[in-house]
């Protein structure tokens, strides 16, 4: 999507609906250009002809009340005939057909988790091409919102609620994913140390794409998502998909969060002076519910979300994963 | 308006700062707010213009920049800009009054507007901001920076309420009884209509505020997700105050550039505008709901929220066309005209922006863009800025004795006018074309149209400092006021005085 071309129009429409919100705008536009040069010439018409000159005098327009209530009426037959188009489009994209694929997606700070209905996930949103797609979304953590530029598409996303929407894809390609709901950001790490301007996460980096694949295509990479049997490679996949990455490091940095380096066995201090050997309760435990034991030097409560969504399988993996970090 | 001797004696006492601590004159308490109010412009400009310079680098703080940039524009420039400004001056003259109807309420609201002014300069510079959206994220802020925030906008809401009472009070008590409502000027009605939707509204923002302080406080949970609440609520609220209190803002705009078309082209302007003033501001109410089309809420509101935006449109209409017929007459070229007609551009670019917004399949990809941004900046910037400047340059040979430097100014007016197209119509571009509003990365920040808007900010901050630099030069060492007809704010539109005096002759 080349957005810094010097022209001015909208990105290519992915979907029908998308096709129908740029109709309407292409009409209001249009009508807008027609009404502001007529304005403008009008306004440079009337300062020219009536300047002020000596001997000059303002005519009287009269009294015209056909004209004023004419004026006053006259647009209303075009305002409706917009609010119905606008209002129709509206729920065409608001109702989603049945035998739409339902896919999960959830937004935390920072990132996109899709889970497709077989239960594969990933952080990127693979659809097929010409079949009705309805996401059910939800926030882990504050308000986040959806905005796919190139279906016409916002939608926000509630911590503690779901919302939904859909689209039909109508041609193969890439789409950008935007959240435009501030979500704050993180420039310093739990003990207000400066961090490097690349490892500054935040709303800004809460980017994401749709991949609108053929069928074949599609169901090629579904069945590439199946599990790994490596559960070391199903955990390291797992690190990227569910969001590990934003906040924990696999190299022994420390950014918001502990890093995974040499953390399996190691014994940690606790903020209440307690000291815990890491091992695969602890790690359990601090999946699950974060708050529970917070390692010294870190704020409390703590601010990663609960993953209690996670399957045994995977909270395994991740853990498998972690122990190869030394 | 004042006479010579008062006109020597006003500018007296605007040099002794300390009567000013303890005045309740309408038109010097009208200059201390225009004082705040471009110090406010001019702190927000320059946080405008210096956040694409750093987005590369900082991308957080480039972002708080323009958050910034946003709280104390709205709350400290756009809102008071022409009611407690302009509403001072002239309302008193306009309606046939001698004074405003509670000088010390008018005291009042200035203290009030300064401590506001410190408290949003305090809290934005500890670094709380509160973007529309995220009451999770006000909530978490830890800090007092939070509360100092929230206490400003109370603050302010306050002071714009104050005003509005008195605005209220002065026009239903202190017309002479001769004078009927349809004899008011139009621009009397328009300060009318904005003092309804500050008083209004006033209540919607405490009760947000309260809420937060709740949250933040006692844990009420109405807000909060982790105790079950909702964060939607939170900018429901606020958009139920932000829209009538901007459309209320360009309400008090648009009866400017009424009253100052009027004046300068030799006469009224024709037919019964002032009531629809009134109509618009009771309108504005219905509007919020365009602003959370993305947002859970249910199709019904959609419908009303919609429909009630697009029927916003038919005054519009009705308005620009008495504004062209009123241009049928003898029409003077001074400054004070042309940033009136140049509001007139601009409003034809911003209602049928507006209109693409409040339509729900269009709104919310529009809404998300930097469109809404460009939208917004050609009514605030576009609109009530140049209808302030338009008052401004209308009033001041009254109002301060002296006259401006016409060729300084026009030259003035001509660099805000191309700066405020270069700044806000690549917003409009960009945003037509998806590019997201809030996500001002390190990798879009300095690209096509991006440098053209910056290379705009940076022409219209030199340009607006240009027009308030001449308007302060004339006021102390500009050319006295000789006689009447020199000076441009010789309404011939009839104030309720001067009907007065026609009545009882």
């Amino acid at each position: 999507m080349s957005i810094f071309a010097p022209s001015f129009q909208l990105p290519e429409a992915m979907s029908a609906s998308a096709a129908n919100v740029d109709a309407l705008y292409s009409f209001i536009f249009w009508l807008s250009v027609v009404l502001f040069v007529g304005i403008m010439v009008a306004t440079v018409y009337f300062v020219w002809v009536y300047r002020k000159r000596p001997g000059h005098k303002a005519e009287p327009t009269g009294h015209n009340l056909f004209l004023q209530i004419g004026l006053a009426v006259a647009p209303i037959p075009l305002l409706v005939g917009m609010f119905h188009w606008g209002f129709k489009g509206y729920m065409d994209m608001s109702i989603a057909p049945a035998g739409a694929m339902e896919v999960r997606v959830r937004g935390f700070q920072w990132g996109w988790e899709f889970e497709y209905p077989g239960g594969e996930t990933d952080s990127v949103l693979h659809v097929p091409v010409n079949r009705p797609v309805k996401l059910i979304m939800s926030s882990s953590d504050v308000l986040h919102s959806f905005y796919v530029p190139q279906l016409r598409v916002k939608r926000d996303l509630v911590p503690g609620m779901f919302t939904s929407l859909w689209f039909q894809p109508d041609k193969t390609g890439k789409m950008d994913v935007f959240c435009t709901e501030y979500c704050g950001g993180k420039s310093k790490d739990q003990n207000g140390n400066e961090l490097a301007p690349s490892e500054y996460k935040g709303h800004w980096s809460m980017l994401s794409q749709i991949v609108v694949d053929t069928q074949e295509d599609f169901d090629k990479y579904i069945q590439g998502k199946g599990t790994p049997k490596d559960p070391v490679e199903f955990g390291k996949a797992l690190y990227t998909q569910k969001g590990c990455n934003a906040c924990h490091s696999v190299d022994g940095s420390v950014g918001v969060a502990p890093s995974w380096k040499g953390l399996w066995a190691r014994s940690e201090p606790m903020l209440d002076g307690s000291m815990v050997t890491v091992d695969g309760n602890y790690l359990r435990e601090s999946i699950v519910l974060p708050s529970a034991k917070i390692v010294k030097g870190y704020g409390s409560p703590s601010i990663m979300p609960s993953y209690q969504g996670l399957k045994d399988k995977e909270i395994d993996a991740i853990i498998e994963y972690m122990k190869t970090l030394k | 308006m004042a006479s010579s001797s008062n006109v020597r004696s006003l500018r007296d006492r605007t040099r002794d700062a300390l009567s000013w601590l303890a005045c309740t004159d309408h038109r010097q308490l009208g200059l201390a707010h225009l004082t705040l109010i471009v110090a406010a412009m001019f702190v927000a400009s320059m946080d405008a213009a210096f956040s694409p310079l750093i987005a590369g680098s900082r991308p957080d703080t480039a972002v708080d920049l323009l958050r910034v940039h946003g709280v104390v524009m709205v709350l400290l420039c756009v809102v008071p800009a022409v009611p407690s400004t302009l509403g001072n001056f002239l309302l008193p003259s306009l309606v046939g009054a001698k004074a405003m109807a509670f000088p010390w309420v008018g005291r009042a609201a200035l203290a009030l507007h300064f401590a506001g002014f410190a408290l949003v300069l305090a809290a934005t510079q500890s670094g709380a901001t509160t973007h529309a959206g995220n009451a999770t994220m006000v909530l978490g802020h830890a800090g007092v920076s939070v509360s100092w925030l929230v206490a400003a906008m109370t603050v302010l809401v306050l002071s714009s309420a104050l005003d509005a009472v008195n605005v209220l009070v002065t026009m239903h008590t202190r017309r002479p009884l001769s004078v009927p409502w349809r004899a008011l000027p139009t621009l009397s009605w328009a300060l009318y209509g904005a003092s309804l939707t500050s008083l209004l509204t006033a209540p919607v923002l405490c009760v947000g505020v309260l809420l937060v302080v709740g949250e933040r406080t006692i844990g009420l949970g109405v807000l909060d997700p982790q105790l079950g609440g909702n964060p939607s609520l939170l900018p429901y609220l606020l958009w139920l105050y932000l829209h009538p209190a901007l459309a209320g803002a360009f309400i008090a705009a648009m009866g400017v550039v009424s009253h100052v078309l009027a004046a300068h082209s030799s006469r009224p302007v024709h037919g019964s505008m002032g009531p629809v003033f009134v109509l618009l501001a009771i309108a504005s109410a219905f509007g919020w709901g365009q602003h959370v089309y993305a947002a859970a809420i249910s199709g019904l509101v959609v419908v009303e929220m919609s429909f009630g935006a697009l029927l916003f449109q038919v005054p519009l209409v009705f308005l620009m066309t008495r504004w062209l017929a009123a241009l049928r007459a003898p029409i003077a070229l001074r400054t004070p005209m042309l940033y009136a007609l140049a509001f007139i551009a601009h409003f034809a670019v911003a209602a049928p922006t507006g209109l693409m917004l409040a339509l729900p399949n269009l709104g919310p990809y529009l809404g998300a863009s930097t469109f809404a941004i460009g939208h917004l900046h050609y009514l605030a910037a576009g609109g009530v800025v140049f209808a302030l400047l338009a008052g401004l340059h209308h009033v001041w040979p009254t109002l301060t004795g002296r006259l401006y430097d016409e060729r300084h100014s026009k030259v003035a007016f001509i660099a805000l006018l191309a700066g405020t197209e270069l700044a806000f119509f690549p917003m409009l571009i960009l945003g037509s074309r998806g590019v997201p509003r809030s996500a001002l990365g390190a990798s879009r920040a300095m690209e096509g149209w991006q440098i053209v808007s910056s290379l705009g900010v940076v022409l219209t901050v030199v340009a607006l400092l240009a027009a308030f630099g001449i308007l302060l030069a004339a006021m102390v060492r500009g050319e006295r006021v000789t006689h009447r007809s020199a000076v441009s704010g010789n309404s011939p539109e009839p104030s309720a005085s001067e009907l007065v005096a026609g009545l009882r002759p």
